[in-house]
């Protein structure tokens, strides 16, 4: 479903973020990406969506390849490509239910349906008793379930989440953590960058560790940072 | 499309005094043309009465006889231009004289004999009224026997030429310099609405909203304002015409037509400054982000 074909990438001064990285999702699982800040989890996050391409090797994603990928055909990729982000990007000038229809709004979703569509991935989070209020008037773990529905809104078939709970007090990084398991169960792969090592489940997802760029066993990872100090 | 159309409005109702001073901005530039245009075109119509009224006047010599008078009538009115000929005798030249003397007449008393030549008045079609025309069939009648002088008013159709001439030059340069100014102000405003929803923009690339989508709103908007502008600048212009022709009735406002292809153009010169700004800005906005998450991903790791 999405490959990493030794893939490299250097950015300004010859910067190595990615070496040679070879990965592969599968439909409908639940990965974690883990390794320190800089160690090149967003890049790679940003590679899926075609944000930024490879200097070297190949991402393949569904039909898409990064090589062949025509400029106009971004827009077509990322509606199947749900993304959250630790500063959850919603438009403050809009309630919650707007900042969920605005996703549909802008990609051309018939009228009649994003109204349905919108009420739904507002209720799959928990969230639509707040429909009416503005993000300011929402906690951290409101606004990202905000932002979570409007990723699902679009039914995409992966959510990318990059560090998804990281301005989020424990409570709501708890009901986060089930939604986003809840999502999976229902068919969605979940793809969440994260170096908050005590949210990772062995038993429900698989684990993929990275360090200056590179793949490294998640038990590596484990050790050094654990034994190295924070992080 | 619905959504594109909320969206223009919202930009439009946001930001009101930036938008007013835009739309002013543009109303008083294609005003300003406007009334270059429209003065052109008055001016152009007076030129054309008096260019209308040009004739040429073949002076013939005193003892001319009466065939070499129809003889030269015959030859003026086969050259190219001519459209046609009216012999006029001393006898008649001295009576249109009286007549345009009036009360002077009297003067003409200290003259014993009639001291007006017979002339031949020649009518020139509308296109052959150059200066560059008149002086080629005036070279080619003067060679005719019994040809005195010609008069038709050589250096006053040279003025008037030039005059047409540096009025055109003027509109033309007016011009240029409001299509810039109405692009560049379009442009700057479009601008600061596109930067003050660089959230928007950003999250509209992430849900996957085409191009179409993200810059038509700001594209709408800039001919909106181009629309409105020219709308109103027509629209005071039209007024001052009106207030202008009760004192002078021969005034011309702009036909429709040209009132339509007016607006047309204020809201094309909108487009065109948005299109660019929207353009830019985008690509800005974007690199910016690029730059800003690199420096992001750059600090943490070092």
């Amino acid at each position: 479903m999405i490959e990493f074909r030794n893939v490299s990438k250097y950015y300004k001064n010859n910067w190595l973020a990615l070496n040679k990285v070879n990965l592969f999702f599968e439909k409908g699982q639940f990965y974690y990406l883990i390794g320190k800040s800089g160690a090149g989890k967003s890049t790679i996050l940003k590679m899926i969506y075609m944000d930024i391409f490879p200097s070297e090797g190949e991402v393949i994603v569904g039909n898409y390849s990064s090589k062949t990928i025509k400029q106009n055909e971004i827009p077509l990729l990322r509606r199947k490509i749900g993304v959250i982000f630790q500063d959850f990007k919603l438009l403050k000038d809009r309630n919650v239910y707007d900042n969920v229809a605005f996703a549909l709004q802008v990609t051309g979703e018939k009228y009649q349906n994003i109204r349905k569509k919108t009420l739904e991935a507002l209720s799959l989070v928990k969230i639509s008793h707040k429909r009416n209020s503005f993000p300011y008037q929402l906690s951290g773990g409101e606004q990202q379930k905000v932002a979570i529905a409007r990723a699902l809104v679009k039914e995409p078939f992966i959510l990318i989440a990059d560090e998804p709970t990281g301005n989020v007090d424990p409570e709501g990084t708890k009901d986060i953590m089930e939604i986003l398991f809840d999502i999976n169960t229902k068919g969605t792969a979940i793809l969440m960058a994260t170096h908050d090592y005590s949210l990772i489940k062995t038993s429900i997802g698989k684990v993929v560790g990275l360090r200056e760029g590179k793949i490294v066993k998640p038990e590596d990872i484990f050790k050094l940072d654990l034994s190295g100090g924070k992080e | 499309m619905i959504y594109i159309l909320q969206e223009t409005f919202k930009g439009f109702f946001k930001n009101k005094s930036m938008n007013l001073i835009t739309i002013g901005t543009i109303t008083v530039a294609i005003f300003i043309f406007g009334l270059f245009i429209a003065g052109t075109t008055n001016l152009l119509n007076v030129i054309r009465i008096a260019e209308d009224r040009i004739e040429m006047v073949v002076y013939l010599k005193e003892d001319i006889t009466k065939e070499k008078i129809d003889d030269l009538q015959n030859k003026i009115s086969t050259i190219l231009g001519v459209q046609s000929t009216q012999f006029v005798s001393k006898e008649e030249a001295l009576k249109q004289f009286r007549n345009d003397l009036k009360e002077d007449a009297t003067l003409l008393q200290a003259f014993e004999t009639n001291p007006l030549p017979p002339s031949i008045k020649v009518n020139i079609s509308m296109a052959f009224k150059t200066p560059e025309y008149l002086k080629e069939i005036s070279d080619k009648i003067k060679i005719f026997e019994g040809v005195e002088d010609i008069d038709y008013g050589a250096e006053w159709i040279k003025e008037l030429d030039k005059l047409v001439k540096i009025l055109f030059f003027i509109d033309i340069f007016l011009g240029i310099i409001i299509i810039f100014a109405s692009i560049f102000i379009v442009f700057n405003t479009i601008r600061l609405t596109v930067y003050a929803r660089k959230e928007q923009i950003d999250i509209m690339d992430l849900v996957g909203a085409t191009e179409t989508y993200i810059e038509l709103p700001y594209i709408i908007e800039g001919m909106f304002y181009g629309f409105l502008g020219s709308l109103i600048s027509t629209f005071i212009l039209y007024l001052l015409f009106e207030t202008i022709s009760k004192k002078i009735p021969n005034i011309i406002f702009m036909n429709n037509n040209a009132v339509f292809l007016f607006i047309f153009f204020g809201t094309l010169l909108g487009f065109i400054g948005s299109f660019l700004s929207v353009k830019q800005c985008i690509n800005e906005i974007r690199e910016m982000k690029r730059d800003d998450n690199l420096k992001r991903t750059l600090k943490k790791s070092f």
